[in-house]
């Protein structure tokens, strides 16, 4: 875990770095003088805080390193691989559809994602992971479009 | 009007069928998420949220408070006949609640756990009732100084307190007061930080980082572990104690009851520290030292008690000064400002009816905890069958569904995954996630504060070290900042750790 923690720390670093370039570019109106605060200096006081206390992680994870690198060690041994595919796999098939779902509609998405999410993942068979594409989104349908009246999006169908 | 006139009236709001039907779904869905590992109260309350933006403001916090207290009890559940704690704070009622499920005092265990939470949960809505209208009067007279310090005495509070490390606390709520700036700035009305993202400018949407947060990332998690299929194939009999038991649990419910109203009215603090600490005293004082960790009846009820007053004391900051004391009332203080509501000390002045009938239905969601524990815990604890990828799959379209639903727009969509990933991140490398929600929520209100309190002192930040109440919380946020290190001498050692299928 230490290198990831030292990758945190960098990107809260260079995150606070672009935060406080765009807080002092800011304008300061001069009605807003009166409190000689303006726009810009309670962000650049939080991004100074987030960016010393990223520099405490930093160095802690070089101070504690004897330490980190023995919970490295058991993160390892505790990762499971196939838990770690199924990652993977289930977070592409909710990166595709919520790419689909302006695409092609709610509905139509929504069955794609549950039937492939279930049976690859689940490993359920295909008349379960059938059963629930359609039961899922057609619930969902009907409580949110039907009852709430949201205008879901629709795709090329009309649904 | 009198306690018992606005009691009287919020019972009649919250008796009427609509409203009761949302308590007892609310208690329904709170129960059933207790039991479900790797589901908690803020988890379910996020992704139900966008439900309620139908509903009228009273129907939609009835739902979500029984959601809420629903879930301290659901969670012991499992404990007890699985060792398998359903929220973090059911996690110790586990040590000697499942040695009574071994030795065939299952139904002695939750019999006592829901007489417990039923007595502490009442404890707790009794103290509510009258602290909460007291405190709200007071903080009427606070100006901008003394608000600022009291959220900033909040948020020091809750980024300490919610994780092993005080560094990773803090990181996470400066990330969260970071968001928060993002949007309109509240003094001059200047846009900050937006990117040129229009969706932007009325600042990042709380409910969507919420949804991400909790909901996308717990499902993340959740595909990662491989969750074993346990059922509790055991007799369940005699649920209610006899009168030497009762004799020998009473003094821990009261104990736990007090200590968890106490404890849960910190902000940060919550329910978990409260079991925790419930434990150690019962633990310390048990007059069968040797029965400790072995199924000993005190260790059981104590904790189970403290946890559910601890969630009626979190209200009590939250509808009198608008502060949140844990992860769930932020998010339902999320659900207080779509409505329109801004919680604080004018709520009970402003909303009479919204808080009494909140208080109400506490107290009706508390009975029936106790009618739901005493006839349906068996058939309850089978949704524990309903598999985890048809669950993850449930919560992610819903995930979806519900930030679309927001604003109509698929911006709302797009953050919840950057932040359902972000959280899933902060979980992996033990950055706790609910400070980062509740900097959210209280960081623009600090800087509103902040501002104000300098234009009254034509920019002397001296103001801040003038007064005495402003000056008091000041001097608490610098001494909360070293709670964890006093609350972790009360945390046992050994914790309960899940067992495999093959052993239940």
């Amino acid at each position: 875990m230490r290198w990831a923690e030292r990758i945190t720390a960098i990107v809260l670093l260079a995150l606070c770095v672009l935060w406080i370039k765009l807080a002092v570019d800011l304008p300061f109106p001069a009605f807003a003088r009166a409190a000689k605060m303006g726009p810009g200096h309670y962000p650049i006081a939080v991004a100074g805080l987030l960016a010393s206390l990223a520099v405490l992680l930093l160095w802690q994870t070089f101070r504690c390193e004897k330490h980190a690198a023995s919970a490295e060690d058991d993160e390892e041994q505790s990762r499971n691989p196939q838990g770690f595919r199924h990652l993977i796999i289930g977070f592409g098939f909710f990166l595709v559809y919520v790419i689909l779902v302006p695409l092609i509609g709610f509905v139509l998405a929504s069955m794609v994602f549950v039937f492939c999410f279930i049976r690859l993942i689940g490993q359920f068979n295909y008349l379960l992971s059938g059963a629930l594409a359609l039961g899922i989104p057609a619930l969902l349908w009907i409580v949110f479009a039907y009852l709430l009246t949201v205008p879901l999006p629709k795709g090329p169908f009309g649904f | 009007m009198g306690m018992l006139q606005n009691l009287a009236m919020g019972f009649g709001i919250a008796l009427t069928p609509l409203n009761l039907f949302w308590i007892v779904l609310g208690q329904l869905v709170g129960v059933s998420v207790g039991i479900l590992p790797g589901i908690n109260a803020s988890m379910a309350v996020a992704i139900l949220l966008p439900l309620t933006f139908g509903m009228t403001p009273v129907s939609s916090l009835l739902l979500l408070a029984g959601i809420y207290m629903g879930t301290m009890f659901g969670g012991s559940i499992t404990s007890i006949l699985l060792r398998v704690p359903g929220t973090s704070t059911a996690a110790v009622i586990a040590l000697d609640g499942y040695e009574m499920t071994r030795k065939g005092r299952a139904g002695l265990a939750l019999g006592i756990t829901a007489i417990g939470s039923w007595i502490a949960g009442t404890f707790s809505v009794m103290v509510l009732m009258s602290i909460g209208p007291w405190l709200s009067s007071v903080a009427l007279a606070f100006g901008p100084p003394e608000y600022f310090a009291l959220i900033f005495l909040g948020l020091t509070m809750i980024t300490s307190l919610g994780s092993g490390s005080l560094v990773k606390g803090l990181i996470a709520g400066a990330f969260g007061l970071l968001l928060g700036t993002i949007g309109m700035d509240p003094g001059a009305g200047i846009s900050r930080f937006t990117f040129g993202i229009l969706g932007l400018d009325n600042g990042i949407s709380f409910i969507a980082v919420l949804i991400g947060m909790f909901a996308v990332s717990q499902s993340l998690m959740n595909l990662e572990r491989h969750f074993s299929h346990l059922f509790y194939k055991g007799k369940m009999t005699g649920l209610l104690p006899n009168w030497n038991e009762f004799k020998e649990s009473f003094g821990s419910i009261i104990r736990g009851s007090v200590l968890g109203t106490f404890i849960g009215m910190l902000p940060g603090a919550g329910a978990t520290a409260s079991a925790f600490m419930s434990y150690s005293i019962e633990a310390r004082i048990s007059k069968h030292p040797e029965q400790v960790g072995k199924g000993d009846i005190s260790c059981v009820a104590g904790p189970g008690s403290a946890d559910n007053s601890a969630a009626g004391g979190a209200l009590v900051p939250l509808l009198s000064l608008g502060i949140p004391g844990s992860e769930t009332t932020a998010v339902l203080l999320g659900a207080l400002m779509i409505h329109g509501i801004r919680p604080g000390p004018l709520l009970f002045s402003q909303h009479t009816d919204l808080v009494w009938a909140l208080i109400a239905s506490l107290y009706l969601a508390n009975c029936l905890g106790l009618i739901l524990a005493t006839g349906g815990i068996k058939p309850l604890t089978q949704i524990l069958r309903l598999p985890t990828p048809i669950l993850s799959a449930f919560i992610l379209v819903m995930s979806v569904v519900g930030a679309y639903s927001i604003s109509n727009s698929m911006i709302e969509v797009w953050t919840v995954v950057i932040f359902g990933v972000i959280g899933y991140l902060m979980k992996r490398l033990d950055i706790p996630v609910a400070p980062v929600i509740l900097a959210l929520v209280l960081g623009p209100m600090a800087e509103k504060s902040f501002r104000q309190a300098l234009f009254m002192s034509d920019g002397s930040v001296i103001i801040f070290f003038t007064r005495p109440i402003t000056v008091t919380m000041l001097i608490l946020s610098f001494i909360s900042l070293f709670l964890p290190f006093i609350l972790s001498r009360f945390k046992p050692r050994v914790l309960p750790q899940p067992k495999q299928a093959d052993e239940s």
